[in-house]
């Protein structure tokens, strides 16, 4: 009797716990689930802006599910030319360079708007409280908006448009501890199902020669008891993804990059020997929603940076050690 | 338009007269070999198939020149089963839509024709039109200067949702010079 009583004393006092709460919740992850499984399983093809900072990219994509998987075509519609085909975990990245030429380039490349919701949820759901928001517009549909509000101060807010008729993400907002808009991912135009024509995911820039640059020579998998380097106490929430060794423009060692994820931002860490002569940039800095910040350990150099607040790449800094 | 239909042939969907008239304008129009060229690398690349060496055309020319073999499309010429024997069914039955299938199983004689080709355009033409291939030795062509967060946002953005082009990292590394405080 005395423990119901405290039970509802609690339901009443503590908001974060009423059962309204929890079935809001529910519902709001199942719009999540319809959402992560909308864009790998729908056919789509339209043209989305990503705008961070004062820039703002314009690309086109078009995206086909069928028995043999997922094929899509993203390409830049401004600045520097660029397709992207993937298939299934496969990605090329076709760009022409100066001496008309296509340059091949073979990579490993997260998913791209409008799959950002990962296939498991579980680090989304410990890190974030998914709230159901209200009804909005996107491209010309009607929307139902999530907010994913972060539990600590280690990450940012992020608030979802989701085409209510079909689950896919339709719009993406990032926003600072201010609740301004950091980052945004926006189709303006989007025609969902239907066909997919070949001539939709095939690259199209053309070029007198074709240069196939490697993946395996830029990026090596490192084995996950490579302990050389480890982050101590990385912030909460945040769990190793991958390690790896990679060759870098303009640096003669390989640099060590250390991956970290809380199921939906990314975080960088890469450990190099500081180049002789060379004076390393120091402290934070940071290029549109992307924080970075950068310090030294007796003659490595580390430069943490990833799309989270600023806070977090310098305790992430900070907890670097050697072995 | 031509584009596509060449994609087609290398897919293996063309019907064999549409195939032997592109085929011959593929002979004659430099853009179209380039083209051909390319849906190859990409389909080789695509299904993990190691790419031609670098100087593969050059060592097929001089071997087809030593061996002068001609690797015409007719070779793989279908026959029509006998006129009385059409539309039986069993092992009479051939297929209605004889096709000239140039990919996948038929890579090495794909390839074969498009060097035989590019061997053939350039006899007697200028020697820069052939369509080079090129393995590059190093990683992507843009080696910057090392002080910047350029190469490190690009190596990040592997792992992130962003898909930036060249342009935005040059920018970065400008913006950082000039918000980083040195």
């Amino acid at each position: 009797m005395r423990a119901l009583f405290l039970a509802a004393t609690l339901l009443v006092v503590i908001p974060g716990v009423s059962r309204a709460d929890v079935a809001q919740q529910t519902g709001a992850l199942d719009w999540l689930e319809k959402a992560a499984a909308a864009a790998r399983q729908l056919n789509y093809s339209g043209t989305y802006i990503y705008q961070h900072g004062d820039h703002v990219e314009t690309s086109r994509i078009a995206h086909l599910s069928n028995e043999s998987g997922e094929h899509e075509k993203v390409e830049t519609l401004d600045g520097a030319p660029r397709e992207v085909i993937r298939n299934n975990d496969e990605v090329l990245c076709f760009k022409p360079d100066s001496n008309a030429s296509v340059i091949v380039e073979k990579r490993r490349m997260g998913q791209v708007f409008p799959a950002l919701l990962p296939k498991q949820l579980g680090g989304i759901t410990e890190n974030y409280r998914v709230q159901l928001f209200d009804t909005g517009r996107a491209a010309g549909h009607a929307c139902q908006t999530i907010i994913l509000e972060p539990k600590d101060q280690y990450r940012y807010r992020h608030k979802l448009w989701i085409d209510r008729a079909t689950g896919l993400l339709l719009k993406a907002s990032t926003l600072n501890e201010h609740n301004e808009v950091i980052g945004q991912f926006a189709f303006t135009q989007i025609t969902i199902g239907g066909q997919i024509g070949r001539d939709l995911i095939k690259p199209k820039i053309a070029g007198r020669k074709v240069v196939i640059s490697s993946e395996p020579a830029i990026a090596t998998e490192l084995q996950q008891n490579d302990l050389t380097w480890v982050v101590k106490q990385p912030p909460p929430g945040f769990s190793q993804v991958t390690v790896m060794k990679r060759l870098m423009p303009g640096k003669d060692v390989p640099v060590k990059h250390l991956v970290f994820s809380d199921g939906l931002a990314t975080v960088s860490v890469f450990v190099e020997p500081v180049a002789a002569g060379m004076e390393p940039m120091l402290g934070a800095t940071r290029h549109g929603a992307t924080q970075i910040y950068m310090r030294t350990i007796g003659d490595f150099k580390i430069t943490v940076l990833g799309d989270v607040p600023a806070i977090t790449v310098k305790q992430m800094a900070n907890s670097v050690s050697k072995n | 338009m031509m584009e596509s239909r060449l994609s087609a042939l290398v897919d293996g969907e063309l019907e064999h007269e549409d195939a032997l008239t592109l085929l011959a304008s593929v002979k004659e129009r430099q853009a179209l070999q380039d083209e051909w060229m390319l849906l190859h690398l990409i389909g080789d690349t695509l299904r993990q198939t190691p790419s031609l060496s670098p100087d593969f055309n050059t060592r097929f020319s001089a071997q087809l020149a030593k061996e002068p073999t001609v690797l015409a499309p007719r070779a793989i010429c279908h026959e029509q089963p006998p006129a009385e024997n059409r539309g039986l069914p069993g092992r009479w039955a051939l297929p209605h839509r004889p096709l000239i299938k140039l990919s996948a199983a038929a890579s090495v004689a794909a390839v074969s024709l498009v060097a035989w080709m590019a061997f053939q355009f350039n006899d007697g033409h200028e020697s820069g039109s052939r369509a080079n291939v090129v393995v590059a030795e190093n990683s992507p062509s843009g080696a910057r200067p090392a002080a910047n967060v350029s190469s490190y946002l690009a190596a990040h953005q592997e792992y992130s949702h962003v898909m930036q082009d060249g342009g935005s990292y040059q920018r970065a590394v400008f913006e950082t010079s000039q918000g980083g405080g040195r």
